[in-house]
Formats: C-alpha cells, structure tokens, sequence
C-alpha cells in the first residue's frame, strides 16, 4: 500500500509546515490527504483481494477496473452496514475512521467557513494510519466481506 | 448549534437517552485527555445522510493527547449506540487547545 501510506506521510508533513502558526490551507490539504489515504489503501486492498496483489496482477486491466469502481458515497454507506456489527477490532477501526475523515475531508475541502487546529488535522492523520492498518490485519473473510459491501454488492 | 449544522437538519432530534449515553461514554474514555466539554446535534452529512455530530471541546493538556485513546472513541460511541437502536453515525469533531501537542507526532 505505497500511495497510502505515502498520503499519510504528507498528511503529517502539510500539518507541521508551520508550528506556531499553521496556515488553514495547509490544514486542510493534510485533512483532505488524510482522507484520501484510506480511500487509495481501501482501492489498493479490493483490487488485491479480488484481482491479485503481484506486480503483474496490478498492471491488468481487471485491476485497474476494481480499483477505480471503488465509490466514496456506497463505501461509506458500507461502513455502517448491519452485517459488519460485532466484526474485528482492525475492522472497526476502519469503518469509524472513513466516514469521520470522508466528511471532515468535505467540510476541509468545501466549507469556507470551517477552521481547522493543528491536532485536529494529526489526529486525522492518525486516525488514517490506525485505520489502514486495522484493515489490513483484519480476518481475511472480513475484508472480502467489507470490501464487496464497499462495491455496492449488496444481493445475498 | 456547532458551525457545520443548519437549521434544516434539526428536523431528526436526539433523545436524551442517546445524548446521556454520548456523554457518558466519551466522558470515561477521554477525560484523562482534558475534555471538558460535549455538544451534540442532529444533522446531515454532505449526502445528506442522518448523522450526529458530536463537538468535544478539550483544554490544553501537557505533555500531549494520546492518539491511540482518541481513535477508540468513535468506535466506543458507535457501538454504544448501536446497542441501543441508534443507527446515525457519530461524527466526532475535536477543538483541541491552539498549542495542544498530540503525542508520537513531533517528529513530522
């Protein structure tokens, strides 16, 4: 998950730019970026778990396609999904983090009047890394069921 | 009313029962880490989903707020309310100190 986790890292860089003063843009480039981590590592997992993870599985066209089917408002809606009650510790932190930054990500990208601290954007930042994380360490058949879920593949 | 709710979403109240069992929850999870205070408002999100947002005001706290203890509180609140029937996702919105340091970031 190189591009996730490379978010994250710039996530974390956009919010120390400036330590005494941080500037609003910077902010909320690093709550913007937080979010899209986990949005690219959720893209990155389906696309592995249902395609293949090799270096030439990636370069596949059916790869590709995965990777961009993956839809902000159906993946958040997933989070939320009865099914996933009483899932993995990994999991739930998933599914608590991603529509927390997906609506802090529009609020940061599209509110003018929202303002945003410092630890508010590195708590992001965390959260983000803490949420990829416990996706990627989730059970195996609970990321298959999340990330169909995420798909939109809701028929049972 | 926090600055990201409009009067449109005050159409879908709170109980109190949903709004104690917030409080009570983040209370004995993140009182050690200054919070000082909880507002919550029924709203919607940018999908115009249902949701709670959640405003937790913090003073300032030396040498720093555990990361690791804030990340459990969405979840802790989630599935404290789920529990109970109550399905709306529980923004979590943090107003931290201007110079609150979160700890094992310093190095950024």
């Amino acid at each position: 998950m190189a591009l996730s986790s490379d978010l994250i890292a710039t996530a974390r860089q956009l919010a120390n730019v400036h330590q005494r003063r941080p500037r609003q843009a910077d902010l909320r480039r690093s709550i913007s970026t937080s979010y899209y981590a986990l949005f690219h590592g959720l893209a990155e997992l389906t696309a592995g778990r249902l395609v293949g993870s090799t270096g030439a599985s990636q370069k596949s066209a059916a790869w590709m396609r995965v990777h961009r089917n993956l839809n902000h408002l159906t993946a958040k809606k997933a989070c939320s999904r009865p099914e996933l009650q009483g899932c993995s510790q990994g999991l739930a932190q998933f599914l608590a983090a991603f529509p927390r930054l997906q609506e802090l990500r529009h609020q940061a990208d599209y509110d003018p009047a929202a303002r945003f601290k410092q630890g508010e954007a590195l708590s992001a930042a965390d959260d983000a890394e803490r949420g990829l994380a416990g996706l990627q360490a989730a059970p195996r058949d609970e990321q298959l069921d999340f990330i169909t879920l995420a798909l939109g593949m809701t028929r049972s | 009313m926090t600055a990201f709710t409009y009067e449109r979403d005050l159409d879908h109240p709170v109980s109190a029962e949903v709004e104690q069992t917030i409080r009570d929850v983040l209370k004995e999870l993140l009182s050690s880490q200054g919070l000082e205070g909880v507002l919550v408002n029924p709203g919607l999100d940018h999908d115009g989903d249902p949701v709670l947002f959640v405003h937790l005001k913090f003073r300032l706290v030396k040498p720093g707020i555990d990361p690791e203890i804030l990340s459990q509180s969405t979840i802790s609140v989630s599935r404290a309310l789920w529990k109970m029937g109550e399905r709306r996702f529980p923004h979590l919105r943090y107003d931290f100190h201007d110079d609150q340091r979160i700890l094992g970031t310093e190095n950024w």
